[in-house]
């Protein structure tokens, strides 16, 4: 009887317990969220874990490109709760069916051209009125060097991508298809994107690279909020700051809309709503204000700025009347940016190098060639926006102890003919796993390849796919070569099955490329990858 | 510790119990005092525009429909014209609907006049908001300046439709036209989606009646304009489908994102009611424009059953009509009840709109639809 007595009351106490909030128990489900958010608001997560911990919640965030996120609502399957773009204009591009609830903006960041202060200073731009056309005339001739995110793939990149059009076709007012259409306009704007010295499908990582490649670049598009980091970073290091320049003629801004995914779960919606109020509060939005993103409610306007975050030494323009580009309609924005992928960008060489050893064997040379498949099979690769140029080179390398067949000439496809582009795939399809793996000498030779036969307007890069470890390259070699190279060739790397992050992480490192995690979804990182270049 | 030490387990255990009980007991009384409503009531179940949420979601709104009509909504948010295309299975178990035009009543009339002919439904005005412009002080100073808008003798502000409405027309004027040169491209009027959203599709109704020199088009003549019409659409880009998303953005992103819109004048209201804190700002530079002649967007109920008839009897109440004013800005549609503007902290809000013309009739709205989609 006492026992009896005990166990009902133990369970009595467990519920009281829960109800307590004491975090000891798994949160239930109706308590937790998840989102799938831009890059930029990474560094801004410990802020809502601290919510989620004060609050008995759980939010477990995912982070993808804008543009992305859009695609993902047209299609109607969004696996999350919530959705937090960098940018309204991806919810009413990508929302036709309506899905996305309590839509609210929790703060407010202009996408900015940043040179440094003394480039600022030669060029005459400092408390100076820049317009696009002033950028243009400055990375021309090749007094800017600088970085800009894939107008495709993510949302700083895109942003600027329409400023520019809007500056150099509309003169304030909306993009028409006349207007990408314009001979003069697409020279212009091709002139541009051909001045981007590195690219990428984050705006996070981009300034990660900046930093790291500081020696190498004179600025880079991104937003205010993320400038501001990077300053904050520099002035860590003893190094010169960047200068913010806002054109004249072409600027957006990222509003950070967060919305919710309804689908019948009242619980979870009061959850949400719970977020997204503690987000507009007084708390939160000093400390998203703190992190440089503009919070005041009225206008863009800063109520209580920190100066010493929001500094007019870096060009920080607080008082501006910013007169944001108003985006054209749904099928121009498809329009600009098909035209953007296989016409307008800055063409790109890449090697695309893949294993081919034997545990590939069945599930993961199905995965591999899936991949393959995404970037080459252009009607796929659209869908991604991912589709290939017209001045591309695309050159595949498959390897197991060594590398398969070294006359990469016969991989070779170069522009965008679909079909060409599917016999590679096609041939590539049969081309079978066994053996063992070889890394190294795979890199050196893929990296040496691009180096001898690059064009020189392209944008050059190795994508090597690996599911193991390396047991027979030479290691010291690949690097003593790296070392004496120019290393201005970013080795991507995704690794699959057994790879081991560790090996490939310093040859990513080294050439300022980065490893994309495969084994969750190999697909998604040859598309990821992809989208880097 | 003494006292605790001294009782033997089984107290221990019946202590902690007691108290387990008393709690739980504690806390479901609490629940109960909270969500005790002293009347039956009876639910009705609404398709509603969105912009009667922030209402119908008022506790001060829900408790007088409750204690004194014995009346509680359910709702679900539909466009206004999604509504009036309801018909047959669709509404049934449906008590009401409340577009925020009479349009949707006139289409959903033709659509379902059986359910009329037999008295089933019936549709009265609870609500009316007008169309307004919104603007801010810099660009309104310059607007002033160069007599495009005036402030009347009671204070507000002023401004011929037709003249805004000539500025739009292509070629559209360079805002450095209108004195606003720290503004780069043409004068534009931001609405949302007329295909999509009310407060846009009542906009473009009133630049049709304009451009039949201020008489209501029909749709006997509705094509004629309808070139001009299109040609500024085509101009606008992509737009917003919500009016109080349209009207949040236009605050947060300022006077260079959105220097003149058109939207509701219920919706700075409720956001001055609402956001308190930021209301010396908007006051400062935050302005309404009366444009004459404005339409009025009307907010009907058609009732479809007995319970849909009572909520129309209820709304029509001094109490409720009070509460659409004073806190979301709904003027009253009920003969005999007015609307004092002086209990807000925000100045330039007329007490009456005396310059309103009709929209055009449903058929006509439906062919601007139609031609502005293609």
């Amino acid at each position: 009887m006492r026992k009896w007595l005990m166990v009902v009351l133990l369970g009595l106490l467990s519920v009281v317990m829960v109800g307590c909030g004491a975090g000891i128990v798994p949160v239930s489900e109706g308590r937790t969220l998840t989102i799938v958010s831009g890059s930029e608001n990474e560094t801004l997560e410990p802020i809502i874990q601290e919510w989620a911990k004060n609050n008995n919640a759980r939010v477990d965030m995912t982070y993808l490109g804008s543009v992305d996120i859009s695609r993902m609502l047209q299609s109607g399957a969004v696996a999350y709760d919530a959705v937090w773009p960098a940018n309204a204009l991806w919810l009413a591009f990508g929302d036709e069916q309506n899905i996305v609830q309590h839509e609210q903006s929790i703060m407010r960041s202009p996408v900015v051209f940043a040179v440094k202060r003394s480039v600022a200073d030669r060029l005459g731009w400092m408390d100076a009125d820049v317009t696009m056309q002033d950028i243009l005339t400055a990375t021309e001739s090749g007094d800017v060097r600088f970085m800009m995110t894939s107008a495709t793939q993510s949302n700083s990149g895109s942003s600027f991508y329409f400023a520019a059009l809007t500056a150099f076709a509309a003169q304030g007012d909306v993009i028409t298809a006349e207007s990408l259409a314009d001979p003069q306009v697409q020279t212009l704007i091709s002139t541009f994107l051909g001045t981007v010295d590195r690219s990428s499908g984050s705006s996070g990582w981009l300034k990660d690279l900046f930093l790291r490649t500081y020696d190498l670049y004179d600025g880079m598009v991104n937003y205010e909020s993320v400038i501001i980091e990077a300053n904050l970073a520099l002035e860590q290091q003893g190094r010169e700051a960047l200068y913010a320049i806002y054109p004249t003629d072409g600027l957006a801004i990222a509003d950070s809309p967060l919305g919710f995914i309804r689908r019948g779960n009242d619980e979870k919606e009061a959850t949400f709503l719970e977020l997204q109020q503690y987000l507009l509060g007084a708390e939160a939005q000093a400390s998203l204000l703190a992190a440089g993103r503009r919070t005041g409610v009225v206008g863009l306007q800063v109520d209580n700025a920190n100066l010493s975050v929001f500094r007019p030494e870096w060009g920080i323009d607080l008082d501006r009347v910013i007169q944001p580009i108003r985006f054209p309609n749904a099928s121009v924005i498809d329009e600009a940016l098909r035209l953007y992928q296989t016409t307008f960008r800055r063409p790109s060489c890449t090697i695309l190098a893949v294993d081919r050893s034997g545990s590939m064997q069945g599930e993961g040379e199905q995965a591999a060639n899936a991949g393959l498949r995404t970037v080459l099979n252009q009607s796929i690769a659209e869908q991604y926006l991912i589709q290939a140029h017209e001045e591309d080179i695309t050159t595949l390398v498959f390897f197991n102890d060594e590398v398969i067949d070294v006359r990469l000439s016969d991989w070779t496809v170069k522009g965008n003919d679909p079909n060409e582009l599917s016999q590679l795939l096609t041939r590539a399809e049969s081309v079978p796993s066994q053996g063992g793996t070889n890394i190294f000498d795979t890199a050196l030779l893929s990296h040496n390849y691009l180096t001898q036969n690059r064009a020189a307007n392209c944008l050059p890069s190795v994508i090597l796919m690996t599911d193991g470890r390396d047991n027979a390259g030479d290691y010291n070699a690949l690097m003593n070569y790296l070392n004496a190279s120019e290393n201005d060739i970013p080795i991507f790397v995704i690794t699959f099955g057994d790879s081991n992050e560790d090996e490939v992480k310093p040859i990513a490192d080294f050439t300022y490329g980065r490893v994309f995690d495969g084994r969750k979804d190999l697909i998604a990182a040859f598309r990821n990858a992809r989208g880097y270049n | 510790m003494q006292f605790l030490a001294r009782l033997r387990a089984r107290h221990y255990v019946l202590i902690v119990f007691g108290v387990l009980v008393a709690g739980v007991l504690g806390l479901s009384l609490l629940n109960t005092v909270e969500n005790a409503i002293p009347v039956q009531t009876f639910d009705v179940f609404c398709y509603i525009g969105s912009e009667k949420d922030g209402f119908l979601s008022n506790p001060m709104v829900k408790e007088v429909l409750a204690r004194d009509f014995g009346i509680n909504v359910k709702f679900t948010k539909m466009g206004s014209i999604d509504q009036a295309f309801l018909t047959g299975s669709q509404l049934q178990d449906v008590d009401c609907l409340w577009p925020s035009n009479t349009t949707s009543v006139e289409i959903f009339r033709e659509k379902n006049e059986a359910l009329y002919n037999r008295g089933d439904a019936k549709h009265e005005v609870i609500f009316n908001t007008p169309i307004v412009f919104y603007s801010w002080t810099p660009v309104l100073d310059e607007l002033i300046a160069q007599n495009y808008v005036t402030q009347n003798a009671d204070g507000y502000y002023i401004t011929d439709t037709s003249v805004m409405m000539e500025l739009i027309v292509d070629p559209p004027a360079k805002w450095a036209e209108v004195g606003a040169d720290f503004l780069n491209g043409s004068f534009r009027i931001v609405t949302t989606d007329p295909v999509r959203s009310n407060s846009g599709n009542m906009f473009y109704g009133l630049f049709l009646n304009i451009l039949n020199g201020g008489d209501v088009v029909t749709d006997a003549n509705v094509d004629t304009y309808m070139p001009v019409l299109k040609t500024y659409y085509d101009q606008q880009g992509l737009l917003e489908e919500s009016s109080g998303i349209l009207f949040d953005r236009f605050i947060t992103l300022g006077v260079g994102a959105t220097p003149l819109m058109a939207n509701y004048e219920s919706l700075i209201i409720e956001y001055g009611l609402q956001n308190q804190a930021s209301l010396a700002i908007i006051q400062d530079q935050v302005r309404v424009i009366y444009p004459q002649p404005t339409v009025w967007s009307s907010h009907p109920v058609i009732a479809l059953s007995d319970g849909g008839k009572a909520l129309i009897e209820a709304l029509k109440a001094e109490s409720l009509q009070k509460l659409a004013w004073e806190q979301h800005g709904f003027r009253s549609a009920v003969p005999g009840i007015t609307n004092d503007p002086s209990i807000f902290d925000l100045a330039g809000i007329p007490a009456q709109i005396t310059s309103v013309i009709n929209l055009p009739n449903g058929d006509a709205m439906l062919k601007m639809i139609e031609a502005l989609d293609e």
